[in-house]
């Protein structure tokens, strides 16, 4: 691996990380983001999207386990549910990436919603449907199935300064191409 | 030169000089002070006197827009900074206002229950993924706070602590289901639980059940903790009984409870870490289990 690239690796990784340490402050800390009839964003998943999908399945996976983690830290159900399922989900993206899927903004769109569907869903049921609370349904449909809808408009966001930014730093994913730089 | 001198130029000039020198002696010697030539110019050319000076002043307000646009620049920056330091002093103020406020309110508080020790703390995140207004203080277990220590902000109750780590604490509140909490009403001394739902904790409500079909709690009861349970001290403030209903399912009554405070706003909160008769931590962690 050459020294340069090694280290547009590293920069992009720090670069990354910080936007994910940002991202999480901002959903984290009330008012920051206006909620819509009481609905909360939750923009950590369409950004581990869009990193899993620059990045390889490894590096993907870490940095969804990293934003998990910032969100577990102020979670009171669950420590640690959130740095796992997104750990999934940024190794899946990832994978689905390198074998099977093109990167576009398309792709991002349709595995951003299913990330925030499978992450809200999984919640609901993990925390509010098997404990068997009362009215859990509704909390489902007027809660946690627009909070995905709602997350999902940060997509573009991310996705585009993301691309220009590893293209920038020459990360070949970005442009579909085999990569030299492994994880 | 002395061609000229002799030449009739010459001597017209000094006739000039000569008529320009009477003209002041006269001006001098006249109430006016004006010279007859000075009179005669000025009555002559005064309305073009005042046409050149209203131009000249038209240009000047014009060219004054341009040469002092640096001055008003530098002049609006500086009220604007005044401005935002007056802003800043503003919110300051309000913040200790607020500070205060809830200060003096637990101060009634600490007044009456000298038996609780409380630690001030700041709310500094939110679970966005959570519906119930869960929430992260800034102190932890560096600063006595234990799980299932109560949360109140004023007089009334927020919720309790559910997560401890050395510099923070996650907080449950009562509008959590999960969330059970030992209550009376005040007036007549009825005891229940207090509990919620999701569709009532969605209303910003609270439930009040245990109480028989022949309560006499009405709309307008005060709920306050009952300290049965050893979680929650006796005498915090919950909430106001909105109404009475009767189970569908058995022969109990409930009430619904609007709690005194606005748990999705509250920024500033007290723990309370120690009172009298509070279960110890293996006590309080076998409870728990118990009651889940």
């Amino acid at each position: 691996m050459l020294k340069k690239e090694k280290k547009q690796v590293y920069l992009r990784w720090a670069i990354t990380a910080l936007v994910i340490l940002l991202v999480s402050l901002v959903q984290n800390t009330g008012g920051l983001l206006p909620k819509i009839y009481g609905v909360s964003a939750m923009p950590l998943i369409p950004l581990t999207v869009c990193i899993a999908m620059l990045e390889r399945e490894m590096a993907g996976a870490c940095f969804g386990m990293f934003a998990g983690m910032l969100w577990d830290a102020v979670t009171v159900r669950g420590d640690g549910f959130h740095a796992v399922v997104l750990l999934l989900i940024g190794c899946v993206c990832g994978l689905l990436l390198h074998y099977l899927m093109r990167m576009n903004f398309v792709t991002a769109l349709l595995l951003a919603a299913c990330a925030a569907l499978l992450h809200n869903v999984l919640y609901w049921l993990v925390f509010l449907a098997i404990p068997g609370y009362a009215g859990a349904w509704g909390a489902l449909l007027r809660f946690y199935l627009p909070a995905s809808l709602y997350s999902l408009i940060f997509l573009p966001v991310f996705f585009f300064p993301l691309r220009a930014l590893s293209r920038r730093l020459k990360n070949p994913l970005s442009t579909n191409e085999e990569p030299s730089v492994v994880l | 030169m002395r061609r000229f001198f002799h030449s009739k130029r010459f001597k017209v000039l000094l006739g000039i000089l000569a008529a320009l020198i009477i003209g002041i002696i006269i001006a001098a010697a006249s109430h006016s002070g004006a010279s007859p030539s000075s009179s005669i110019l000025g009555t002559i050319f005064s309305p073009v006197q005042r046409l050149s000076s209203y131009v000249a002043e038209k240009i000047g307000d014009f060219t004054g827009s341009f040469v002092s646009a640096s001055t008003y620049a530098k002049e609006i920056d500086e009220l604007r900074q005044q401005i935002a330091e007056y802003q800043k002093k503003l919110t300051d103020y309000d913040d200790m206002k607020r500070q205060i406020e809830s200060y003096e309110s637990v101060l009634g508080v600490k007044e009456a229950h000298q038996d609780w020790e409380m630690t001030p703390a700041s709310i500094v995140a939110r679970d966005s993924a959570d519906l119930f207004y869960a929430f992260t203080l800034d102190k932890g277990s560096y600063d006595g706070v234990e799980v299932n220590d109560p949360v109140i902000s004023g007089q009334y109750l927020v919720g309790r602590v559910e997560r401890v780590w050395s510099t923070g604490c996650s907080v449950k509140t009562i509008l959590d289901p999960s969330v059970n909490v030992s209550a009376e009403e005040s007036n007549t001394n009825e005891q229940g639980v207090l509990t919620t739902d999701i569709e009532l904790s969605r209303e910003g409500k609270c439930r009040l059940t245990g109480l028989e079909r022949t309560t006499v709690v009405s709309k307008g009861g005060i709920v306050q903790t009952s300290g049965a349970g050893e979680f929650f001290p006796q005498g915090i403030l919950i909430g106001t009984v909105e109404d009475v209903q009767n189970n569908t399912y058995d022969i109990s009554a409930y009430a619904i409870v609007e709690p005194g405070i606005d748990v999705s706003a509250v920024s500033d909160v007290f723990i309370i870490t120690a009172f009298a008769g509070q279960a110890t931590g293996d006590e309080a962690a076998g409870e728990t289990g118990a009651a889940q």
